[in-house]
């Protein structure tokens, strides 16, 4: 289906206005509106965190980098529209202790607009002066914080779009560029809402024929919503020593001594009046906060996630746990065999770990069917509290997916979303329907299963995690989970995000990539 | 505030209509007319181009009717909001839930209000509530469509939804429309002020900055700081070069500081960009204080030429045709009708104040008082409501009151109109005369 308006036609309308008003009176409509309207008020795009990334320098192993993206869905042609907020406080929090809470923060605040420049940011660099604080110990920890201060606290300046090096081997980045992320979101939709089943359409040895997008030309059959987009990437690189921490956190949700937590969070001046002039130190009151993939989207229901925002990382298993499913386990839970092994069998007999009819139809299994797992509350307790666990003795491209959290860290180009659907497919206890015979059909008892106890399953997330993949990526890329497909180019080196989706009549785009 | 003030004249707008047609062509085919495209229309073809690619992704429907809104906010051409209305349609019909399906319905509220189908708003409102609990948009417009039907306090009810919120989407601008009806103009300033600071503070789009440096500029106006409006006026200029309300606004600044010839400059600027009626009736004002009776005769026949072209015009620009006539003594029955009509589906204060200046003019003042009490409900602080009220009792024989309310005009702002401003004075010098002359 084509787009049925399209500007050109609005501009000849409107010319062809013009001529017929030379014709006569009332022979058409001149439309005008008042302008009382006031903006549309949905979106707080500097505040709004678009994710969260934590890696090992794929060029120094002593370095670790930390970055998060706000104004996500920027368009290229009004690239310079989009700035940091100047009444906002960005804040890299790190947990090296294992408690939840952070022992450590890099804070960033930003004078001047992209479009109104701070005097120390003349042309043609970014035209926002960024001041990143820390890594330091926070002198309050919590939803509420203040700017860093003292001595000790080592201090980064200068522009956006510049590397900015700073004491002791610090290294920041501020500007917009490629988002990296890439999710079929429009199919997603779809799946939940009803329309669709899964994201590659199939017939199903099992469960018949399966609503879903058609293969293209090309073999594949997602598509991007992030593609030909932008967002700000506000970036640092830390050595490992000043954020390694040294206290024992094997038993704590961490698990080893070499993991830290990591999230991000955006903050506000608690006062709602706005100050002209100089830095309000604080309190700052946290908006946003953000560690693993897709959490909030996919596991905290709408009426509770301005909860979710205003709380805190250590209280999460407790405020949250309930809203997440039990694990399956190497036990039968339920006397119809629902274990780590009879899912995978289900998943084996419906099509989706492999080709159907020479098609692929799904993401091979990523979890062994002989995976051990002894703790129900597996999946609760590797994604609660919600902050990426960064194995710092990792090699810089280990996922180590399941190993601690969805994947160890989170690089720039990691199939995170194919890495949540793989493993909520394989583990993620599921009613399904009395008597069906299948692994998970019997009583559903104590379990907090997601619900498929009719056909179609009234919890439509079972669907959209059934073929482990959206399929984004050409079919040969499906299984490796270290690519994602995104379509710009990473940089070899810090700031490591991709050049910003350039205007429309520059070099390299006409404004949006060519249909796949 | 910001509610267009036309001006008294007696002169009558008759025939001419191919002069009206001339100048509105000259109108759009102006170069601010047409060559405004630029970053509005590059975000459409964007959108349109991730439509092509994914027809079936309701965000991606949504997103192109948001660059649509913007389109129609930058241009004044609510052609626009046809287009944004069939595009979050799309988006609905392609199977938008939760929040996708209330951004879309959210929208589509937004575009009622701005073709003034204000019960749909609310029923698009409440429904992307049921999509999505909370949904800060839908607040807003089930708050502005209850400003528009005159029900005030489930207008604050809702507003006070979104005062939690922090930064841009904390309703700065509409708690300061509120403040302002109810009497309350320092507050209103006050609330203004964070709405140009938090629009600014977030990094927000040139339009948006500039609306907010606009409604700074018209409660200014309205509270007669001239000097610190025109500032407003002109900083939402350098937000937004060539910003048609702003043009509109500084232009009512000159002509209230007696600079009619700048007023008149700055108009033919608004017109240039979108030919609105009320444009058009203060540029015919201006030149009509300076004599120029055939060139004002021409602005007033282009405001009823825009004001009754087509349907959607008809209901957009009902209550400032009613207006525009009770203003220059025309059409005094159909003023009436006019605003009986708007009353059917607008009931605030505004609306009952124009059906009150229309049925004085109509020769039923006791009517026009009744009309009047609703339009002055709330303790509304405003110039022209006063003086409406104050010539209404003249016209009644109540002079104390008379006084008390064309006083009340000219102490909010001497100069609020670039006619009747005068007229109130004069009112009032003939009512303090006649009460001197009672004197003993």
């Amino acid at each position: 289906m084509r787009p049925r308006l399209s500007l050109p036609i609005v501009v000849a309308a409107r010319l062809l206005l013009a001529v017929v008003l030379m014709a006569g009176p009332w022979s058409g409509p001149v439309r005008s509106a008042d302008h009382r309207e006031a903006p549309l008020i949905s979106e707080d795009p500097t505040a709004d965190i678009a994710d969260v990334y934590a890696f090992t320098s794929p060029n120094d192993p002593t370095k670790a980098v930390f970055a998060m993206t706000v104004n996500g869905f920027a368009v290229p042609a009004v690239r310079s529209t989009y700035s940091f907020g100047t009444d906002v406080l960005y804040q890299l929090k790190i947990d090296n202790t294992g408690d939840g809470v952070e022992d450590l923060v890099i804070q960033a605040v930003f004078d001047g607009f992209e479009t109104v420049r701070d005097p120390r940011c003349p042309a043609p660099g970014g035209g926002q002066f960024v001041t990143v604080l820390g890594p330091a110990r926070p002198k309050r920890t919590g939803a509420d914080n203040h700017l860093l201060r003292g001595k000790d606290v080592p201090v980064i300046t200068g522009c956006t779009n510049t590397v900015l090096t700073g004491p002791g081997g610090l290294r920041a980045f501020a500007g917009l560029r490629d988002d990296p992320f890439v999710v079929d979101i429009g199919q997603l939709n779809r799946i939940l809402g009803g329309t669709q089943d899964v994201f590659r359409g199939f017939t199903s040895p099992a469960l018949g024929p399966l609503r879903g997008r058609a293969v293209r030309a090309d073999g594949t059959s997602g598509v991007d919503a992030f593609g030909g987009f932008n967002a700000s990437a506000l970036v640092v690189e830390v050595p490992k020593a000043l954020v390694q921490g040294s206290r024992n956190r094997t038993s704590t949700y961490l698990r080893t001594n070499s993991t830290i937590g990591f999230w991000g969070t955006t903050s506000r001046p608690k006062e709602s009046d706005h100050r002209e002039h100089g830095r309000d130190h604080g309190p700052y009151v946290q908006i946003q906060r953000m560690g693993q993939q897709v959490i909030k989207t996919v596991f905290i229901p709408a009426a509770v996630r301005d909860f979710f925002n205003a709380t805190v990382p250590r209280d999460d298993l407790e405020n949250f746990g309930a809203f997440f499913p039990d694990a399956l386990t190497t036990t039968d839970n339920d006397g119809t065999g629902n274990t780590i092994a009879g899912r995978a069998g289900v998943l084996n007999a419906a099509g989706v770990t492999g080709p159907v009819d020479g098609v692929l139809a799904g993401a091979p299994l990523l979890l062994p069917a002989g995976f051990v797992n002894t703790d129900p509350n597996f999946i609760r307790s590797a994604l609660l509290p919600d902050v990426l666990r960064v194995d710092l003795a990792r090699a810089a491209g280990d996922l180590a997916v399941g190993a601690n959290g969805y994947q160890n860290g989170r690089r720039l180009v990691d199939d995170v979303i194919d890495v949540v659907l793989r493993v909520a497919r394989e583990l993620a206890d599921v009613k399904f329907p009395d008597g069906s015979t299948l692994p998970g059909s019997g009583a559903l008892g104590s379990r907090r299963a997601l619900d498929c106890s009719s056909l179609p399953c009234p919890d439509r997330r079972v669907l959209a995690v059934l073929q482990g993949t959206d399929f984004v990526e050409p079919d040969g890329a499906v299984p490796a989970l270290a690519t994602n497909g995104n379509d710009r180019a990473l940089l070899a080196d810090f700031p490591f995000f991709g050049a910003p989706h350039p205007l429309p009549g520059e070099p390299g785009t006409v404004g949006f990539p060519p249909p796949q | 505030m910001s509610r267009a003030r036309q001006p008294a004249t007696r002169t009558v707008p008759r025939g001419a209509a191919l002069a009206a047609w001339a100048a509105l062509l000259a109108a759009l085919l102006a170069p601010g007319a047409l060559a405004r495209a630029g970053e509005a229309d590059d975000v459409i073809r964007f959108h349109q181009a991730r439509v092509a690619r994914d027809p079936d992704d309701p965000s991606s429907y949504t997103r192109l009717g948001h660059a649509y809104v913007q389109k129609a906010r930058e241009s004044g051409d609510v052609t626009y909001y046809g287009l944004a209305e069939a595009a979050y349609r799309k988006a609905l019909d392609a199977g938008a839930r939760g929040p996708a399906a209330s951004a879309a319905l959210a929208a589509l509220g937004a575009v009622a209000i701005a073709q003034h189908r204000f019960a749909d708003a609310i029923a698009h409102a409440e429904r992307a509530l049921g999509a999505e609990p909370g949904d800060a948009t839908a607040y807003a417009v089930l708050g502005d469509a209850h400003v528009e039907i005159g029900e005030y306090d489930k207008a604050a009810a809702a507003y006070a939804r979104l005062a939690p919120l922090r930064g841009p989407r904390h309703p700065h601008a509409r708690l300061a429309y509120l403040a302002f009806v109810r009497g309350e103009p320092d507050e209103a300033l006050r609330a203004m002020r964070g709405a140009v600071a938090a629009a600014r503070a977030a990094g927000a789009g040139r339009e948006h900055r500039a609306w907010n440096a606009t409604q700074l500029g018209a409660l200014l106006f309205d509270t007669g700081a001239l000097a610190a409006a025109a500032d407003a006026y002109r900083d939402a200029l350098a937000a937004f070069p060539g910003y048609h309300a702003a043009h509109a606004g500084l232009a009512r600044v000159e002509a209230a500081r007696g600079r009619p010839e700048a007023a008149i400059a700055g108009y033919r600027r608004a017109l240039a960009v979108i030919p609105l009626p009320q444009y058009a009736a203060a540029l015919g004002d201006c030149l009509a204080r300076l004599g120029r009776a055939d060139e004002a005769r021409r602005q007033y026949e282009l405001v009823e030429y825009i004001g009754r072209l087509g349907a959607l015009n008809q209901v957009i620009h009902n209550r400032e045709l009613a207006l525009f006539y009770a203003d220059h003594d025309v059409k005094p029955a159909e003023a009436v009708a006019l605003a009986r009509k708007e009353l059917e589906v607008r009931r605030d204060i505004y609306t009952y104040d124009v059906l009150a200046w229309a049925l004085l003019k109509a020769g039923r003042p006791a009517e026009a008082l009744a009309a009047m009490q609703q339009a002055l409900r709330l303790g509304t602080r405003d110039a022209r409501l006063a003086f409406h009220a104050g010539m209404i009792h003249h016209a009644l024989g109540d002079a104390p009151r008379a006084r008390e309310h064309l006083a009340r005009a000219l102490a909010i702002n001497p100069e609020f109109h670039v006619l009747h401003a005068d007229r109130a004075r004069r009112t009032l010098a003939t009512l303090q005369g006649a009460a001197g002359r009672r004197a003993p």
